[in-house]
């Protein structure tokens, strides 16, 4: 479903800041896998994440959806096929229009958008279903701001925004850290649940190495703009974190990790 | 009442202006300077049209594409070249002004007698107020826009345009194209003022250059006004603050001028105005939750229906307390609002009646504006409020005038000129008795060079039922023509009545105006030019394309210049920190004369081009006598001040009874020449005795 192949890039080339986040990635995901990424700070979860997303262009290499290529189509070209959920609560909703009218315009994700009221009485009670699903009491609430929300709530509408036209790709960029626990907790069980049902093909980078653990079918680790590893679904079934840690120690001894670096990871992800 | 109506109707026409506004600044997020370039754009392709015939509706349309080509422009140059939208603006803002000279060919058109669309709207009047039946009209009009707008920003390429401004980032996430919806945004918006700069140039009779310089403040202002007002979050609400805002800040305007606010201030207080509201509603938002709530629950009391009514009522009551007051001020104090506009007349003046037998009724000659009060007013006010209000007579013992009459003197700018006709004007009233026998009170109204003050200053005069009404220069005219039908109305210094679209010949003219016609001696100066240098081959002449009067000088140039043999070299210009570079770029072409006739930009930067000019011993010549004093060599042109005489003498012949229409436009140019002999002799130029014995005044040194 998604090719990444052998892509580079290189931001503020030939600068003092230059800074070379994705050096050769190449992966490969089939229709209806969920994919976690894991990696250290800086190692280009992200950037790899906006360049499937299509924020940027890459240096080189390509990327394709569904065998079709889309490296030189521009992210609301790729909107069509790609959703995604940012790490802010805030950039995934406009604060000052309501709850319908922001499901609306996802729903019409990739048509074009024509001076008619799409927005009638039949499509506000579809909305209000499928809000109902978030089970945050919202649905009586489709006239309020979003700005009126928490971050929770807001979270888990953008989920909601992401899957409620089945996108081909779905993009989750650490979705859950802005949030409270118990928020987290819920959009993670909300996400569950919509991959499944909707079969989704997802990729999903990750702060916590236990969610790394528990969903998805495999886990990819990067560091340094590169994937260090690629840890299988039936590998990854077996494992937990003291194993996942262990098997980070490992890869020192290859000389790709330096002790700093292990001792972030260990910060950060136990 | 009319100046009320007449700022609601104002109101109405500039809240499509500030609709747009409100789209880029509020819906796209961005300040958009365009907007005082596409108005303009939209008034001039809008007179250009209907002056050729074409249906004044279909004109309207026009300026909304011309106003969407302008927008679009700025909104490809901030998204695809990634140009700061500020500087996006200002780009083709400046280009702009090129391309409404070159769409309307000079700088002011005339649209008086031509079809409008509101002369439809007049054709169905069923016999009430005009001003009332247009401010219905436009009422219904209004209802009409807010249901469009409305509709518009809740269908699907409206919430898409909202996204776009609120948060571009989560918009490209969710497939919209935030580069071409934003363009199109802008240029939807410009398309708007556009359409209000056609709807503003046929309400006030004529489109200028100079209309749009300001107007983004204008509708920034009423944006806030607006959303300070109706501080609601719903879309409807939102765009009823919009069209509100509007009509709102119109009212304060002509509130402002109406309680004797000098139009000097207005500027400062708008700017002043939505900074503060600025910074206001900034701390709003950051304050916490909790003020939050109590301001959104005030704002829902006052949101309540009866609440508004109650507002409503109690503001309109006090304005008409305050017109009352103002009404019994006025009879109190005979003159108290003569300085209105600031603009008292140069009170150091001396004076200048010649103290000849004429001086009959043996009144004040001071220069300054002044009445005879009647016995009554004589006894309530006292002799501190006449001075601060300039009164100055000393007719007390002259029996009171069985009658009191007021003339509104109108005008718009300020210059020499100005200045020497006022004078001419007010001592030939003084000189004739003209003061005691008809109980004469004269107003001075001053435009302060800006065109929606000047509109609101007429509709005040009519509001105020004056006797009379005087204008000096061709842009008073104009805004007068438009917004007085009834009041006569003598003018003055003016260039071209016909231009103006006021008259087709001296007799035919419009039935309550009549006046006085003056063009430059550009002829009588060339040809004295030829006289005093046989020898001298070429004329440098410098001047700016978008002032009426000087395009038509321009064109006596060019003919008198070939006639008289002399090479005319032209250097235009578009603002007075021009004039210095295009002057020496004529010099440097080898020229042996210099001349600037009746060009406002040039007669600004005079003192810069006479310091030039004498560095190379280059002859300047203007058409303005007074000049040699100010280092010009020789000055051949009209006394404005005679005028001003002449100009009074016509209002006598109304006072005395005569109707305007009876009275034909007369062409009037009392030519004198001033030369600066100290310059000839530092030259070393022999000026022809006849010259010399021609000359009303001859500087020696």
């Amino acid at each position: 479903m998604l090719t990444v192949a052998d892509v580079h890039k290189k931001f503020n080339p030939g600068t003092f800041n230059e800074v070379y986040a994705l050096r050769g990635i190449s992966m490969t995901m089939a229709q209806g896998e969920f994919v976690t990424v894991i990696g250290t700070n800086g190692s280009g979860k992200s950037t790899l994440l906006n360049a499937i997303a299509g924020t940027f262009l890459p240096d080189s290499g390509t990327i394709a959806i569904a065998g079709k290529d889309v490296t030189r189509k521009k992210d609301f070209e790729r909107a069509e096929s790609i959703a995604r959920v940012f790490q802010n609560p805030f950039t995934g909703t406009a604060p000052q229009m309501t709850i319908a009218e922001n499901l609306h315009m996802a729903r019409l994700r990739g048509k074009r958008h024509y001076p008619r009221i799409g927005l009638s009485t039949k499509a506000r009670r579809f909305y209000g279903g499928e809000v109902r699903e978030l089970e945050m009491q919202l649905e009586e609430r489709l006239d309020n701001l979003i700005g009126t929300l928490s971050g929770g709530q807001r979270q888990a509408l953008t989920l909601l925004m992401a899957v409620i036209n089945q996108p081909q790709v779905l993009l989750l960029d650490e979705h859950t850290a802005a949030l409270d626990p118990k928020s987290a907790v819920h959009v993670i069980k909300l996400t569950r649940r919509f991959i499944e049902q909707g079969k989704l093909t997802c990729l999903m980078i990750t702060h916590s190495m236990q969610q790394a653990l528990d969903l998805g079918d495999r886990t990819i680790m990067m560091h340094k703009g590169t994937i260090i590893d690629d840890i299988p679904a039936k590998e990854k079934r077996a494992m937990t974190v003291g194993d996942m840690l262990e098997k980070f120690a490992e890869l020192r001894k290859t000389e790709q990790l330096t002790d700093d670096m292990l001792a972030q990871l260990r910060r950060e992800y136990a | 009442m009319e100046l009320w109506i007449g700022a609601i109707n104002l109101g109405c026409l500039y809240a499509v202006m500030t609709m747009g506004v409100f789209i880029t600044f509020r819906v796209n997020d961005f300040t958009d300077i365009t907007v005082d370039g596409s108005f303009t754009a939209g008034a001039s392709l809008t007179a250009v049209l209907i002056v050729a015939g074409v249906n004044p509706y279909l004109a309207l349309i026009a300026a909304f594409f011309i106003g969407m080509a302008a927008g679009i422009a700025t909104g490809i140059i901030h998204t695809r070249y990634a140009i700061n939208g500020l500087l996006a603006g200002i780009l083709v803002m400046t280009g702009l002004y090129s391309i409404n000279l070159f769409i309307m060919g000079k700088s002011n058109i005339s649209l008086l007698n031509q079809p409008t669309v509101f002369s439809v709207v007049h054709h169905f009047n069923p016999g009430i107020n005009p001003e009332i039946w247009m401010a219905i009209m436009l009422s219904v009009a209004m209802l009409g826009f807010f249901l469009i707008c409305s509709l518009f920003f809740a269908t699907d390429l409206g919430i898409a345009m909202r996204v776009t401004g609120h948060n571009p980032v989560m918009a490209a996430a969710n497939g919209i194209n935030v580069a071409r919806l934003t363009t199109l945004g802008i240029g939807f918006a410009n398309g708007l003022v556009g359409v209000s700069g056609g709807l503003i140039a046929q309400y006030e009779g004529f489109a200028d250059i100079g209309m749009g310089i300001g107007t983004v403040l204008i509708g920034l202002a009423a944006v806030i006004i607006g959303e300070a007002l109706l501080p609601g979050r719903s879309l409807y609400i939102k765009v009823l603050s919009v069209i509100a805002g509007s009509v709102i800040f119109r009212m304060m305007i002509a509130f402002a001028l109406f309680a004797g606010m000098n139009p000097l201030g207005l500027k400062l207080l708008t700017a002043v105005f939505v900074l503060a509201v600025l910074i206001i509603s900034r701390k709003v938002a950051d304050t916490p939750h909790k003020a939050r709530e109590v301001a959104e629950k005030m704002a829902r009391f006052i949101r309540r229906p009866k609440v508004i009514g109650g507002i409503v009522a109690v503001t309109v009551i006090a304005l008409f307390v305050v017109w009352g007051l103002k009404k019994k001020e006025a009879s109190l104090f005979v003159g108290k609002h003569h300085d209105r506009g600031a603009q008292s007349l140069d009170e150091k003046a001396s004076p200048t009646i010649p103290n000849e037998a004429e001086d009959k009724t043996r009144i004040s000659r001071s220069p300054e504006f002044a009445s005879i009060p009647t016995a009554v007013q004589e006894g309530q006010s006292t002799p501190n409020a006449k001075k601060a209000n300039g009164i100055v007579d000393s007719a007390v013992t002259t029996p009171a005038p069985a009658v009191s009459i007021r003339v509104a003197l109108f005008q718009f700018d300020d210059s020499a000129i100005m200045d020497g006709t006022k004078k001419g004007f007010m001592d030939e009233l003084h000189k004739s008795g003209a003061f005691l026998r008809y109980g004469l009170t004269v107003d001075l109204k001053h435009a302060q060079n800006e065109l929606s003050i000047a509109q609101s200053i007429v509709d005040e005069i009519v509001a105020d039922r004056y006797d009379f009404m005087v204008t000096l220069s061709s842009a008073a005219l104009q805004v007068a023509a438009q917004g007085n039908k009834t009041i006569p109305h003598v003018f003055g210094v003016v260039t071209d009545p016909y231009r103006a679209g006021v008259a087709k010949s001296p007799t035919d003219h419009l039935p309550h105006i009549t006046g006085i016609a003056t063009t430059q001696p550009v002829e009588s100066a060339i040809k004295l030019m030829r006289e005093i240098f046989p020898s001298a081959k070429s004329i440098g002449y410098v001047w700016n394309p978008a002032e009426a009067c000087s395009q038509s000088c321009s064109v006596l140039a060019r003919k008198a210049a070939k006639q008289y043999g002399f090479e005319l070299i032209e250097g235009t210009v578009t603002g007075t920190s021009e004039v210095v570079e295009s002057t020496r770029m004529v010099i440097s072409r080898g020229i042996d004369l210099f001349l600037t006739s009746g060009d406002r930009t040039a007669i600004n930067a005079m003192p810069a081009i006479a310091g030039l000019l004498s560095a190379k011993k280059i002859p300047y010549i203007t058409n303005n006598p007074t000049d040699v004093d100010n280092g010009v060599f020789m000055g051949v042109g009209a006394d404005y001040y005679e005028v001003g005489e002449e100009t009074a003498k016509m209002l006598e012949r109304l006072l005395a009874g005569e109707k305007p229409a009876d009275i034909p436009i007369k062409a009037f140019v009392p030519e004198r020449i001033h030369i600066n002999q100290a310059l000839a002799d530092a030259y070393g130029i022999k000026i022809p005795a006849h010259v010399l014995a021609r000359s009303a005044y001859i500087k020696k040194q």
